[in-house]
């Protein structure tokens, strides 16, 4: 005859306190999710990011290097060859989730960036550089996106975004 | 609106777009009066036409002929005939091989030749064309997106990256806590 194992779960009774317990969990991981996700999206809702953009031309011609731009060259000329590099317009602007702040390109088109969402692990921003990329981008305080936005007056058009928060 | 929006604008009516892409189209409609409307439209039309088929008018005004029957009855004669045709060798049934095929000298061409010869070609044209990418080295993941659509690494910044079907590099530097993004035409 077999014998029952000690660990067996016995069918009846004792059973149905683990049942209990397993509804009773799941009730109380309900009631925590109704009080706190409406905080969270509320958190979210709220959050800010402030973005500075610049937009930067590269050229050929024989020229400094704008001391704004000093980050952006130190890494770009080890990719491309150029000779100056000059800051033509900068913003820093700070716009909520799904907010967008635009910055005119010499070019006549439009650089905009607009945060996503933000969490931990940074923020994630739509960017769209009119006639080249558009980019989704997760980038962490400090982070500097930069964009090649095509050939102007003689040399290239560099954007770049970088959030602070 | 170009004809990329509108396209997107179908998928997504047609609930084709997925992830950060519908996330992303989303919240640009949300900006657009133009993929607005364009949308409504779309949304009107589909319905119309929703509508025309519950009510049976579209359905009884695109009904086809039956023309099995016909096809049917004609198919015993094609068969006899294509049966006719193969017997008299007017049907050929076999591809000629590689080795059939006429060289440019009149000869025919062994296998092992083509494959050097494609091989010989790879070589010369990667000694011969000029490096139009620009250096890159071994501290920095370099990727070269040449699809319209890329979702890039998720270990670096770019999650999405949509270039209209141009060439672009994606340099991500995580020690200078950079991430470069270059359409290829503008280097």
């Amino acid at each position: 005859m077999k014998q029952r194992s000690s660990m067996e779960i016995p069918h009846g009774q004792p059973f149905r306190g683990y049942r209990l317990a397993a509804l009773g969990a799941a009730l109380a991981f309900a009631a925590l999710a109704t009080v706190a996700l409406p905080g969270a999206a509320d958190a979210q809702a709220d959050a800010t990011v402030e973005v500075v953009m610049m937009v930067s031309l590269t050229s050929d011609d024989e020229g400094p290097i704008d001391r704004r731009a000093r980050k952006i060259d130190r890494r770009l000329r080890r990719e491309f060859r150029y000779r100056s590099l000059k800051v033509i317009a900068s913003k820093t602007e700070r716009i909520g989730i799904d907010d967008t702040a635009t910055l005119a390109l010499p070019n006549g088109n439009t650089a905009s960036v607009m945060p996503m969402s933000v969490d931990d692990n940074g923020v994630l921003l739509a960017v769209d550089i009119e006639g080249a990329v558009k980019v989704d981008a997760r980038a962490k305080a400090g982070h500097l996106l930069v964009f090649g936005a095509g050939r102007h007056g003689g040399g290239r058009l560099v954007v770049s975004i970088e959030p602070r928060f | 609106m170009t004809e990329r929006d509108r396209e997107q604008l179908h998928r997504y009516h047609d609930g084709e777009l997925a992830g950060f892409e519908r996330w992303r189209f989303e919240r640009r409609l949300k900006r657009s009066e133009a993929l607005q409307t364009e949308l409504a439209s779309i949304r009107d039309l589909s319905l119309q036409i929703a509508e025309a088929r519950a009510g049976g008018d579209l359905d009884a005004g695109t009904d086809s002929p039956d023309l099995w029957a016909s096809i049917a009855a004609a198919l015993p004669a094609i068969d006899a005939q294509v049966e006719g045709e193969r017997a008299r060798g007017a049907v050929r049934t076999r591809e000629p091989a590689v080795e059939d095929r006429a060289g440019l000298f009149g000869g025919p061409i062994p296998t092992w030749a083509l494959g050097s010869a494609a091989l010989a070609s790879a070589v010369a044209l990667l000694l011969l064309l000029p490096p139009s990418m620009p250096q890159t080295g071994g501290d920095r993941v370099t990727t070269a997106a040449i699809a319209p659509k890329v979702l890039a690494s998720p270990a670096g910044a770019v999650r999405y990256l949509d270039s209209g079907g141009q060439s672009v590099m994606v340099i991500e530097d995580p020690a200078e806590s950079m991430t470069i993004v270059w359409m290829m035409d503008s280097v």
